[in-house]
């Protein structure tokens, strides 16, 4: 009798967590299999032949392929800059919202603006204002003489991309803002007023007691925007599709042109792996912070 | 006064001055495009192509709000997203308070792995998702369907809930369950009858958060949904501007204002937990 009922108080946490445990392992990691494995295969929806195991062909095919490492650059390109980016204005934005001033919580609230638009819903709205003929931000660059003449922003190869990682940027930046502000708000005040007694300057304290101290979280919200910016679709897909040509061509938006445009569904499951693998890099070190 | 305390006194009235101006042109530009699109939306079209665009319209408009809603497919669109991310929601509660407390107040032989794995599985890119997902929809027949969505969605809904309640119920103190418990009660009755009801504001951001996710999730739409009839809102509206030959713009602005919606309500409500939830999520307890 007492064996049993250890063995079902034993059992009872197993049982809570059951369905969010099959549910996981059978819509996540059982596709997420499947499609590890199809990319040793040659699964092309528009030929149909019988699937065959071809190995790493498709990794030396992807290897070999210019749009590949195009895709790769920009993709990089893509996620340093608004890694970059976020961090310093979001870093900055922070400090300033963590002033004793009146209004810091209405001001804290308009900078969620952003994230609480849909991506796909902000990339529509920039498309508006980038357009060439009547987008409210040629009219305003034009009015600052920023610029001589009406610009398309999207359609040229040499704004396109900047003109992207704006909105991406745009997009991002409250998340960081928020995450940054809520670890400069756990900096206990006394450090600061011991600091100022022995004489120290706003900037010092800056940067012997504030940077230090955000250090962690900053790592960690540094690593997670990253690997959700690297991972983003909607917003390029929506303004250029990864054109004009290849200009915005980044890993996902490939990686779905592979897919949904030619159906090559094992090639484009290798794009996506190394995709995975480059992640898992990530992760490991964000896992590595956490623990 | 000294000339010393006045002078600081200036300095530092002169300083707020500054800061309230840096997030004041900041907290501008950041709304921007969102007041964009509400004054698009609340204009004719002969007031959208104008060589100098005007803030407020001269004649204010909602006829963009009123033909979307009869001219296009705009209200199957939102009945659509409505449907999948309230299911999305009501599963990934349930779902995910189980195992959150199960996590939360549980000392078990693969908590660490499972709780690690979570996280883990948030970060595996969509795309390696979506392609074999969509080989395996079209086998079962399930593609353009809401359940197909609805199980897309749980991918990322499940994990991430689960890891937010977990965090919640992690504030919550045990004493209650504990007493809950010597009187007898089944861990499950505990959760049920107990923590649950102390967890309702919790579960009501979560449930939020979750519905948000899902309202504005574009890729798995987009590659799920293969009619008009079944598009959700994100998909509808970016097909309704990626017409080639004279987009609506007053049309699809209208759409977009009334697709930010949901996220606008858990915005303004429950301000406060959003931010409370991104640093629950970021930091470690």
């Amino acid at each position: 009798m007492k064996v049993t009922h250890r063995i079902k108080k034993l059992s009872i946490p197993y049982f809570f967590i059951a369905p969010c445990a099959l549910l996981i392992g059978s819509i996540l990691l059982y596709p997420l299999a499947r499609g590890i494995v199809s990319s040793f295969y040659n699964v092309n929806l528009l030929i149909p032949v019988p699937p065959k195991f071809v190995g790493l062909e498709n990794f030396i095919r992807l290897f070999r392929d210019s749009s590949f490492w195009t895709a790769l650059t920009n993709s990089i390109i893509w996620t340093v800059v608004i890694l970059i980016v976020q961090m310093a204005g979001g870093l900055g934005v922070a400090l300033l919202l963590n002033q004793k001033i009146k209004g810091r919580r209405f001001f804290r609230s308009l900078i969620l603006i952003p994230w609480v638009i849909p991506a796909a819903i902000g990339a529509i709205t920039w498309r508006w204002i980038y357009a060439e003929q009547y987008g409210l931000l040629n009219f305003i660059l034009y009015r600052l003489h920023i610029i001589d003449h009406y610009k398309a922003w999207l359609a040229e190869p040499s704004f396109v991309l900047p003109a992207v990682i704006v909105v991406a940027i745009w997009k991002g930046i409250p998340f960081v803002t928020i995450v940054l502000l809520a670890g400069l708000q756990s900096i206990p005040q006394t450090l600061y007023e011991a600091a100022r007694i022995d004489g120290a300057g706003a900037f010092q304290m800056l940067l012997r007691i504030t940077l230090p101290l955000v250090r962690n979280i900053a790592l960690i919200v540094a690593l997670l925007t990253s690997i959700w910016t690297f991972n983003h679709f909607e917003t390029v897909q929506i303004m250029t599709r990864g054109g004009p040509g290849t200009a915005t061509l980044l890993m996902p938006i490939y990686a779905y042109k592979l897919f949904l445009e030619s159906f090559q569904i094992s090639y484009a499951s290798t794009l996506a792996t190394a995709m995975l693998g480059l992640m898992m890099v990530l992760a490991y070190f964000y896992v590595r912070r956490l623990m | 006064m000294s000339v010393a305390s006045v002078l600081k006194k200036r300095r530092d009235a002169f300083l707020k001055g500054l800061v309230y101006l840096a997030l004041s042109i900041i907290c501008l530009i950041l709304i921007l495009p969102f007041l964009w699109m509400v004054s698009t939306s609340l204009k004719s079209p002969d007031e959208i192509f104008l060589e100098i665009p005007r803030w407020l319209p001269e004649v204010l408009r909602v006829d963009n709000y009123t033909f979307i809603w009869t001219d296009t497919s705009y209200p199957k669109y939102l009945v659509n997203s409505l449907i999948v991310a309230m299911a999305t929601t009501a599963i990934a509660l349930v779902v995910a308070s189980l195992a959150g407390y199960g996590i939360s107040r549980f000392a078990f032989r693969g908590r660490r792995p499972f709780s690690l794995g979570l996280i883990v599985v948030q970060m595996f890119p969509a795309m390696l998702l979506v392609i074999p997902m969509f080989v395996i929809m079209r086998r079962l027949n399930l593609l353009n369907t809401y359940l197909s969505l609805i199980i897309a969605y749980g991918t990322f809904a499940f994990p991430f809930c689960t890891w937010m309640l977990k965090g919640y119920f992690d504030t919550i103190p045990e004493e209650l369950e504990e007493a809950a418990i010597i009187e007898g009660c089944s861990r499950f009755q505990v959760l049920y009858k107990v923590v649950m009801p102390l967890a309702a504001p919790g579960l009501v951001a979560v449930a939020l958060f979750a519905f948000v996710l899902a309202w504005q999730e574009y890729l798995f739409a987009l590659t799920f949904t293969r009619t008009e009839e079944m598009r959700t809102l994100t998909v509808g509206i970016a097909l309704m501007q990626g017409q080639h030959g004279g987009v609506n713009w007053g049309q699809v602005m209208a759409g977009s204002v009334l697709a930010c919606i949901p996220g606008l309500v858990f915005f303004l409500y429950l301000e406060r937990y959003i931010v409370q939830g991104f640093t629950l999520g970021a930091i470690k307890e």
